[in-house]
């Protein structure tokens, strides 16, 4: 019988607080301006698309690996319930001064007129401390990459980048100095033991501290609902569209911050979170990390995971046609053990997933592809080409072999109720040459494979066209030496 | 170059500054919610709210029935608050939800039930077109002889032009929160940039006196238009819950329902037809343009006005003819947004004259220098133009961005190129500063000097971002030459000016700022005859002692001639034949009160001079043009359709700028939310309801959208005397310099479309442009990208 604690613990800028009761099932960004009473951090969109609501984070866990003082990264507080910040140290734009005045960073953007009607300005501002927690040499590229959660009408961005980019690194001081994560450390591995049980008013929340516990969990309730960062969920339940009633968390389970490389094989666990899935797979698997560049926000990145990803389902996520291409295996962990479904049988229709009761995902592997040989390209079409949802992605991966197509993997997302694989046009480009000449064409029957929708994002006609336009787009960009 | 800042940034970066959810809840603080029709048009048999008025924590539901006086409209009276029987959009608003807590808010909202008769809504202006579906009169702009001019022109061209509408995504979403005072008085905190109206819009529909309501604007998360007239109604629907359940109440819109609910740009469909010589000279135009004005008339009918009087822009045009037309659509009732109309004709020329080279083969900036304005010309409305900056603009920005050069460079790149199209476009602006209805053209203020030496002073203006009290701030202090820190712009209150004028127009600063410096001005006037007598008596018969003890006597001012010879200059008041003889400006301020002479002012200011009339289509309805130019260069993916602005110039002329930081941030902001509008914001309707209608949805610009390289610089003209201290306002004018990134795409697609310029609506978004691509007949790619 494990032992049971029935709070959450967090820091804000640096008090300590147990938070107990409904509170624990709200946004943060509430528990913030209406219970904590601090309002600087601002609501706008209420779906972690704005960024006016960004606090920086240190979230500390019993790692796997050798564990080390938690950093500070941000996220979006407006679809972040209240017990995801279990053992975390929050900061608001509250906490960034001190007695002496502004910090580097807010004087620097009042020096160049950074603001205007000042909504969003907190949430930039956080942003910015995100940028500068870690030393680095700071270009207007990293700048924007690090801007593109934050969404501003008023100054079209030009002096937020001036602000960034003039802000003294001499003056400036890190959280990880102004408020030290050590005590959480220190009190995360005291009570690594405990799992948390919390009820109130209708709602619950489990977070287990072994995955056994939580198949166990599932498979007696079955109306439970895993919350792994719900930068999905939050946006649903904010919008009316689900109820929070019996939540599980499974940040107390350590093997699920797995996230290495075993032998020629790479293992990602579930609560990886996508900004270190990426830095990992920078030198393995460098188009996808290359993709996750145009994918969603840092605020988004920092908690949101790749099983989320998967798990979610949604036909045009964008981390399933690369995950398809690179043949992945999804370990699911269940009461009875676990077992391996490949991806490409993993999607039954629509949001709907191989998964059994008690069955939850724990990992996905993948064989680091050969770069030598291997060609990947991975594409989306969207409104705005950055942090918007695609129209359609698509993925494709060829291996080369003496200039000639060995084997061939294409997936699309946003033409079908699921991401899919397109086995016959895989199968016709096995054996041909690796020419321009010899693959375009094969766009034609792309687009004439598939049946897609109109909707918000684009038209039906558009999709299909698109389809085979992207697959064009990768055969001209990778074999132009070879026309 | 350093200018003040925001007055406040500070409290900005900090989290300290405090929009209307900022406020700390007050006992027995009611949370309000609204009930919306689903549908674009039907007939609301009843609403049912049993079930929702049972949810506990809910404290009343409010319908049509409980508003003394329902209709309401800033121009025509046509606009019910709540509806009675007829739904006209989807988002309408049916019922007002008190409750204690947002929680029981939400599930009362699910709980409410509508009946509803369906009835086939009119969703675009085609349709409302066909019908005569028309609201307001049709306008007409006329000079020469249009017809005989277009059968005499060497070269014609006909087209339409369909532009989409455009959200205002200000950040803070419409908010208010209403405290009732004793007496049924009500004070009201609301996001508006008209408190004015809200005041008199909340005691109209809740049969209250104008004396018993007063508004209160601090700031605004964002505006731009959409809390012109579209605050009022949620400040009606907070008041009447404040005023029925005496209680206060806070409502706070979602995103997603101020969507729903407010209107937008207006769309518009714009029939033209041109005529020209060979040089592309403009010889006749004849333009009808139509606007969708939505459900009700709102602002419909002047913003159609301005788009009429900006169909010419930069260029004189001898024969010209425009008709103006509002429609009726079943959707939200479409308001101000930046620009006001003004956007619509501009894009419509711009359009036309890129057509114009194409059709010739010219290069599209030289047609434009052949048809700019010239000092002296007049326009099409009868306004002479008399400050003709432009010609030197297009020159200026032409040599320094490298205009010829890089045009060559560009038909170089298309050449060449197997991945990208390359386009090149300048376009100007030329934007009418006032109100063309006249008596919104007024301004007051109100100042009151303190005897430390510290000034607050009160406008008509509200802050929205635009940093309008910065600058008033800024003119306040200089007047007296005193640190500007010692100046307070206190919040907007209809208790301190009366019957002011929307904070709109782009105006604000001109018409407040200057009614505050004429406040300042006379106060000076009476101060520097104080200091003239304070000088002349020996420093130990000055001050409160001497006063207290009666021992002295009193300075009279009255009858006085002006002291010409004081001067006021960095905190200290002089004769300036006698500089070391100086008193402290508090002290001053000390010696006026103890002689009993006023430190309070009253300031009052008028655009002088404009007249406008509507039914002619003649007049001077501007006090001064706002000029610029842009010069723009994008490339557009030759596979998919993908833009990307490379590189922006903007030059334009805004005076002698009050202040070149807040200037500059008008500009860029401006300009990258003109691109907003004319690429990536994509209204998306389903039978008349809003699928976009959120951030994840629809697509403002973001950081990444910025132009790679992006030049903004002011033009001095220090010839402008005409308005506050030789400044022009920037405010509108900058999002219509965007149109050269519409423009410039145009100019990329022309070349894939081997010299034919495309049709291309507002916004130019991916899916427009991937088909606007040469493909081939099957949808495969073309053969030429191969």
């Amino acid at each position: 019988m494990s032992k049971v604690r029935d709070f959450i613990l967090l820091y804000v800028n640096g008090q300590r607080h147990e938070v107990r009761g409904p509170e624990v099932f709200q946004n943060l960004s509430s528990y913030l301006r209406y219970s904590r009473g601090i309002t600087g951090t601002k609501v706008v969109c209420a779906e972690g698309d704005c960024g006016a609501c960004t606090v920086m984070v240190a979230r500390a866990h019993t790692k796997p690996q050798a564990p080390a003082p938690p950093e500070y990264e941000s996220l979006n507080s407006c679809i972040a319930p209240v017990f995801l910040l279990d053992n975390c140290s929050i900061v608001t734009v509250e906490g960034l001064g001190d007695s002496a005045g502004l910090s580097e960073i807010q004087d620097s953007m009042v020096r160049n007129f950074g603001g205007q009607c000042g909504f969003c300005t907190p949430g930039f501002v956080m942003s910015l401390a995100n940028l500068y927690e870690h030393p680095q040499d700071v270009t207007p590229q990293k700048v924007k990459n690090h801007l593109t959660g934050n969404l501003c009408r008023c100054t079209g961005y030009t002096p937020i980048i001036q602000a960034a980019l003039d802000v003294d690194p001499a003056k400036h001081r890190p959280l990880a100095l102004r408020y030290p994560t050590n005590p959480l450390m220190k009190l995360v591995t005291e009570s690594a033991d405990k799992e948390v049980r919390i009820i109130s008013e209708g709602q619950s929340l489990y977070a287990p501290i072994s995955l056994g516990q939580a198949c166990r969990y599932k498979a007696e309730n079955p109306d439970t609902r895993i919350f792994s960062s719900a930068t999905d969920l939050g946006v649903q339940i904010n919008k009316g569209k689900i109820q929070m009633r019996k939540a599980m968390s499974l940040q107390l389970i350590p093997e699920l911050f797995r996230c290495e490389r075993v032998g020629q094989k790479v293992h990602i666990g579930a609560k990886v979170s996508l900004t270190s899935v990426q830095n990992f797979l920078g030198p393995l698997v460098p188009a996808f990390a290359e993709f996750l560049n145009i994918f969603a926000s840092p605020q988004i990145k920092n908690v949101a995971t790749l099983v989320g990803n998967l798990a979610n389902a949604s036909p045009i996520a964008d981390t399933i046609p690369p995950l398809m291409t690179l043949d992945t295996q999804i370990i699911l962990a269940g009461v009875g053990g676990t077992r391996t479904v490949p991806i490409d049988k993993f999607f039954l229709g629509y949001k709907k997933l191989d998964l059994r009761p008690d069955e939850i995902i724990q990992a996905l592997e993948f064989q680091i592809p050969d770069l030598d040989r291997t060609r990947m390209g991975f594409y989306k079409t969207s409104q705005r080409r950055d942090l918007d949802i695609s129209c359609i992605n698509a993925g494709f991966s060829l291996e080369i072999e003496n200039g000639q197509i060995k084997s061939a993997r294409i997936a699309y997302g946003g033409v079908a109720p699921t991401t899919i694989r397109l086995a016959h046009i895989e199968k016709a480009l096995v054996g041909r040459a690796f020419k321009k000449a010899e693959l375009l064409h094969f766009a034609r029957q792309i687009s004439s494979s598939i049946q897609p929708i109109s909707d918000v994002r684009g038209s039906a006609e558009f999709r299909r066209e698109m389809a085979a336009r992207l697959f064009e787009k990768f055969i001209i960009e990778n074999s132009g030496a070879e026309a | 170059m350093t200018s003040t800042p925001h007055e406040s940034a500070r409290s900005h970066v900090s989290g300290e500054a405090e929009y209307i959810d900022d406020r700390p809840f007050t006992h027995g603080e009611l949370h309000v919610g609204l009930v919306l029709s689903p549908v674009a048009r039907g007939s609301l048999n009843a609403v049912h709210f049993e079930a929702a008025a049972k949810v506990p924590g809910v404290a009343g539901i409010f319908t049509a029935k409980d508003i003394a006086h329902n209709m309401w409209g800033s121009i025509f009276a046509d606009q019910p608050f709540l509806v009675e029987r007829e739904i006209l959009y989807a988002g309408e608003v049916i019922a007002v939800i008190a409750a204690e807590s947002v929680h029981a808010l939400e599930a009362a909202r699910r709980l409410v039930q509508l009946d509803i008769s369906p009835v086939e809504p009119i969703l675009t202006l085609d349709q409302a077109i066909a019908r005569r579906e028309f609201i307001g009169p049709e306008r007409h702009i006329e000079r020469g002889k249009v017809d005989e001019a277009l059968k005499a022109a060497p070269h014609r061209l006909k087209g339409t032009l369909e532009i989409a509408g455009q959200d205002h995504f200000y950040l803070e979403s419409q908010a208010c929160v209403v405290y009732p005072r004793e007496d049924r008085q009500l004070e009201i905190h609301s996001s508006s940039q008209h408190p004015s109206e809200v005041q008199h819009l909340v005691a109209h529909a809740l049969g209250l006196k104008f004396h018993q309501v007063v508004c209160v604007v601090k700031r605004m998360g964002g505006a731009f238009g959409g809390k012109e007239s579209q605050a009022a109604p949620f400040a009606v629907y907070a008041s009447l819950v404040a005023s029925r359940l005496n209680r206060p109440a806070r409502l706070i819109l979602s995103k997603d329902d101020d969507m729903r609910i407010t209107g937008k740009r207006n769309p518009f469909k714009n029939f033209y037809e041109v005529g020209f010589d060979n040089k592309g000279k403009i010889l006749a135009l004849k333009a009808n343009l139509y606007s969708d004005g939505g459900a009700y008339a709102d602002l419909s009918t002047a913003i159609m006005e301005r788009a009429m009087l900006h169909t010419d822009n930069a260029y004189f045009i001898p024969n010209f003819s425009v008709s103006g037309q509002v429609c009726r659509t079943h959707t939200a009732p479409n308001t101000a947004f930046r620009g006001f109309g003004g956007p619509k004709g501009v894009v419509t020329i711009e359009s036309i004259i890129e057509d114009i080279a194409a059709q010739l083969k010219l290069d599209p900036l030289d047609v434009r220098q052949a048809n700019v304005y010239a000092e002296g010309q007049t326009t099409p409305y009868g306004q002479t133009i008399d400050d003709a900056v432009l010609p030197d603009l297009f020159a200026k920005l032409r040599r320094s961005a490298e205009y010829d050069q890089r045009r060559q460079e560009i038909e170089q790149h298309n050449q060449e190129s197997s991945s990208t199209y390359r386009g090149l476009s300048m376009t100007a602006v030329k934007f009418g500063i006032s109100f063309t209805t006249r008596f919104l053209n007024q301004g007051s203020a109100l100042v009151n000097i303190h005897l430390d030496g510290t000034i607050q002073v009160s406008t008509g203006a509200t802050e929205m971002g635009q940093g309008v009290n910065t600058k008033i701030a800024q003119v306040v202090a200089d007047a007296f030459s005193i640190p500007v820190s010692d100046v307070r712009v206190m919040p907007t209150s209809t208790e301190k000016n009366a019957n002011t004028s929307a904070t709109a127009a782009s105006s604000g600063a001109d018409i407040n700022g200057q009614a505050a410096l004429n406040a300042c001005l006379n106060l000076r006037t009476e101060l520097a005859k104080v200091a003239q007598e304070v000088l002349k008596r020996s420093p130990d018969s000055r001050g409160r002692k001497a006063a207290a003890a009666g021992t002295v006597g009193e300075i009279a001012i009255d009858g006085l001639p002006e002291a010409q010879n004081i001067v006021f200059k960095s905190g200290h008041v002089f004769d300036y034949r006698k500089p070391d003889q100086r008193l402290k400006f508090a002290d001053l301020v000390n010696e006026a009160y103890l002689n009993r002479i006023p430190l309070s002012a009253s300031g009052f200011f008028r655009y002088p001079g404009i007249f406008f009339n509507k039914e002619t289509g003649q007049g001077k309805p501007f006090f001064y043009f706002t000029n610029g130019v842009a010069l723009s260069e994008v490339s557009a993916d030759r596979l998919t359709g993908e833009i990307k602005v490379l590189r922006a110039d903007v030059l334009m002329d805004l005076g002698r700028p009050l202040n070149h930081g807040i200037d500059q941030g008008q500009v860029t902001g401006g300009f990258i939310q003109g691109m907003g509008w004319l690429t990536t914001e994509n209204l998306f309707y389903d039978k008349g309801v809003l699928l976009s209608c959120s951030p994840s949805t629809y697509k403002i610009p973001s950081v990444h959208d910025v132009p790679r390289e992006f030049n903004c610089s002011l033009l001095e003209n220090p010839r402008n005397d005409r308005n506050l201290r030789g400044s022009k306002t920037a405010g509108e004018p900058p999002l219509l310099l965007a149109i050269s990134v519409w423009t410039a795409i145009k100019n990329a697609l022309t070349f894939a479309r081997k010299g034919v310029s495309p049709n291309l609506g507002v916004p130019a978004t991916q899916e427009k442009v991937f088909f606007q691509l040469p493909r081939g007949d099957d949808g495969g790619l073309h053969e030429e990208t191969l």
